[in-house]
């Protein structure tokens, strides 16, 4: 009796938590690989997800199943799959981030067409295939293999958001870095570039001389890229795969002709900090609730007068560590628009709201208090409210205009003129004219 | 079976350690020959010149480690041409490098333009030569000095080179970037404040003239009352009647309430004991016509 009571408990808890969205699948190119990769991997699970990992050929790979997510992130370390196995595709993955789901795909020296093909989806062409990041300024005394393709790259190289990096005080380090190098597509808007290599690197086959003029070279060679989507889904794509393995993240890099000591690689706290923000743990938004109204109340009015005083207050949060706290940027702006905005203002915080007062224009119509903030690294926030604006009552103008004097005084003089006149006119009596006719008739 | 097992494991061992190089501790690699000692690479006879583009060039030495002290200005009318050539520092042989470029790199906003130098085959010095009528487009037009870098690198190379040979100030035609449409606009940066421009009231005129000129609206009033007064008025027509009071009242609260709603009413207000008072007014006034039109009547018969 216990047991089955026991056992229906567990039943309502189960259906009564709703699914957190930690459903990771990663790709691997073989189930061998999983060890190369496990610092990486243990740390995703120690942040609570729960991971599956499969070959990228793997026949039973499916991320919906009947319209819903089976994962909510992807993670493929498989640079050289020609194609996915299973219902997977580029097409797939591409829908998959449209429904809103999150993607981290490396690539590297040795490139498939699926990875290929996936990252100029996601704004990002790779170099040609056989192709290398080579710096011969900037490489690794011992991981390198003699063609100076184990670059480190200086951690000032790295975006200035530190949304997506983390506290940039963490990385300090040099970020060591093997594989083929991106070129960001200058049409994507959308773009985010995490991570660039020095002036003096370019991309070419190893070992050759460079003859023709090589696609990726200095600064606008992109060696970790992301996107964050209109739906706010992100995808980050790099062209090295080690990066994130076991070996580049234990190394202790020292650059070839420099006296400094060797430290450990900036890998570590980079590729967390990196899966962090692609797994939508940190930088993103939300709004609690939006309050307007006059100054002195606390609901809003049917409509609104021109020239009144407004006080407009949205609660923003933000994701920190699992939990929503109020959000403390500076820089939120609210516009009040008709088709152009009229006014535009920053919020000021004051105890975990953002708030602003601000005196209405003196146009009528209808309104909107608009909140469109968009910053590299943070989700999109995006808040309408609409109001109307109606022009003054017809009691609401000056009743008494020291210039418009002449004019009361001449209605009023002229309506006690009427009184007095109507007396007049009504009451008057003739004398009468019996006078006149007499001496008419005397002649 | 035994010492035979034993002799051969000695004699392998003997060659892996015999095989390994000094220079580069390799135990996973098997008995691999001794890598080639990297060479040195010294960057000499560095010729530059900055110079129109239908003139020859007159260029000038720059001393190896240094820079050239002179900031050279140019624009889309000139041409810079760099040569330079690499050599190995031992034999003192020009050598052909996997890496050889010029970078121009803004000394401010860091902007880069990299160029792929050339060697000539025969004798392997390097030429780049920069048009700037064809690569102007290429710097975004900004504006600026721009530090000329060579970057000498190879894999087989123990060193790598990072000169600043020269520094160039670049005046190049602004370019005009067309304005993209607006739905593809990303913005992350935030947008000027606008603060509304409210409508000025209009100007009015002097309090002095419009208290003349309420004097002069106020005196034809009086100017009524003189002249009615100097010719003689009576009221000898009066009935007393009770319609004759109510009229009079009517009619002096009608304009007392008009008064009232300049003072302090709304139209709403206003219409609605303007239809209280009007009535009774208007009855009473038709009843006091009729009144007087029968005393008329009545007088002349």
């Amino acid at each position: 009796m216990l047991k089955l009571a026991a056992a229906l408990l567990l039943l309502v808890a189960v259906a009564q938590t709703a699914p957190a969205k930690n459903r990771v699948l990663v790709l691997l190119e073989s189930p061998a690989a999983k060890q190369t990769y496990s610092i990486f991997l243990k740390s995703l699970e120690t942040r609570g997800y729960v991971l599956t990992v499969k070959r990228a050929e793997d026949a039973n790979l499916q991320l919906f199943k009947y319209g819903e997510f089976v994962y909510d992130h992807l993670v493929i370390f498989a640079p050289s799959v020609q194609e996915f196995g299973g219902s997977l595709s580029v097409a797939e993955i591409t829908n998959f981030v449209d429904a809103g789901g999150n993607v981290l795909f490396a690539g590297g020296a040795k490139l498939g067409d699926a990875i290929r093909e996936l990252a100029s989806e996601s704004g990002y062409e790779f170099d040609d295939d056989s192709t290398s990041l080579i710096d011969h300024h900037n490489y690794d005394a011992t991981v390198d293999s003699g063609d100076h393709t184990a670059v480190l790259v200086d951690p000032k190289h790295l975006t200035k958001a530190s949304v997506i990096i983390g506290n940039k005080a963490a990385i300090t380090a040099p970020i060591l870095y093997r594989g083929s190098a991106l070129v960001a597509n200058p049409k994507n808007n959308l773009k985010l570039d995490v991570l660039t290599a020095a002036t003096t690197s370019y991309s070419f086959a190893p070992n050759k001389v460079v003859n023709e003029y090589p696609s990726a070279i200095g600064r606008s060679a992109v060696l970790v890229g992301a996107l964050q989507a209109r739906n706010n889904a992100r995808v980050v794509v790099t062209g090295s795969v080690e990066l994130f393995s076991d070996a580049f993240i234990n190394a202790n890099v020292q650059k070839v002709g420099s006296a400094a000591k060797p430290v450990k690689s900036g890998n570590g706290p980079f590729v967390d900090a990196l899966s962090q923000w692609a797994f939508q743990e940190k930088g993103v938004l939300r709004v609690k609730s939006v309050n307007h109204h006059l100054v002195g109340e606390s609901a809003p009015p049917r409509d609104y007068t021109i020239t009144e005083d407004v006080e407009y207050s949205i609660e923003i949060e933000e994701l920190k560590d699992g939990k929503w706290v109020p959000y403390t940027g500076k820089d939120v702006q609210l516009e009040f628009v008709r088709i152009d905005p009229f006014v535009r203002t920053f919020l000021k915080p004051s105890n975990g709201k953002l708030t602003t007062v601000f005196k209405l224009p003196d146009v009528y119509g209808v309104f909107k208090f608009l909140v469109d903030y968009h910053r590299l690294g943070y989700s999109h926030l995006y808040d309408v409210q609409q109001v109307s604006v109606r022009p003054l009552l017809h009691t609401q103008y000056e009743r008494f205009i020291r210039s418009a004097f002449p004019y009361y005084v001449s209605s009023f003089s002229m309506m006690i003129g009427v009184v007095l006149f109507s007396c007049v006119f009504l009451y008057h009596k003739e004398a009468p004219k019996a006078v006149s006719t007499e001496t008419k008739k005397a002649k | 079976m035994h010492p035979q097992t034993s002799l051969a494991i000695l004699c392998l061992v003997g060659l892996a350690l015999a095989g390994q190089a000094p220079s580069k501790p390799a135990p996973a690699k098997p008995a691999a020959p001794a890598p080639p000692a990297k060479s040195q690479l010294v960057v000499d006879g560095v010729q530059f010149a900055v110079f129109e583009r239908t003139a020859k060039p007159t260029l000038a030495t720059i001393k190896g480690g240094s820079k050239d002290s002179k900031v050279h200005s140019a624009d889309k009318t000139n041409k810079i041409q760099l040569k330079f050539t690499v050599k190995d520092s031992k034999t003192n042989a020009a050598t052909i490098v996997q890496q050889a470029f010029v970078a121009l790199v803004n000394a401010e906003s860091e902007q880069e333009v990299i160029f792929v130098a050339e060697p000539e085959t025969a004798s392997k010095v390097y030429t780049a030569e920069i048009d700037l009528k064809t690569q102007e487009k290429n710097f975004d037009g900004v504006n600026g000095v721009y530090q000329i870098r060579v970057f000498v690198g190879d894999s087989k190379a123990a060193n790598a080179i990072d000169w600043n040979v020269a520094d160039v100030k670049l005046t190049l035609t602004p370019v005009e970037k067309p304005a993209p449409k607006k739905s593809q606009v990303v913005n992350y940066e935030t947008l000027p404040v606008i603060e509304h421009q409210f409508r000025e009231p209009e100007k009015r005129p002097s309090q002095f003239i419009s208290d003349t000129f309420t004097v002069i609206c106020a005196a034809p009033l009086l100017l009524l009352l003189v002249l009615w007064l100097s010719i003689g008025i009576n009221f000898g027509n009066l009935p007393i009647s009770l319609w004759t009071l109510a009229f009079h009242a009517g009619l002096i609260a009608i304009f007392g309430l008009y008064f009232t709603f300049w003072v302090q009413l709304n139209m709403f207000d206003t219409l609605k004991y303007l239809a209280i008072i009007g009535v009774p007014t208007f009855v009473s006034g038709n009843r006091l016509l009729r009144s007087l039109n029968e005393a008329r009547r009545l007088n002349k018969e």
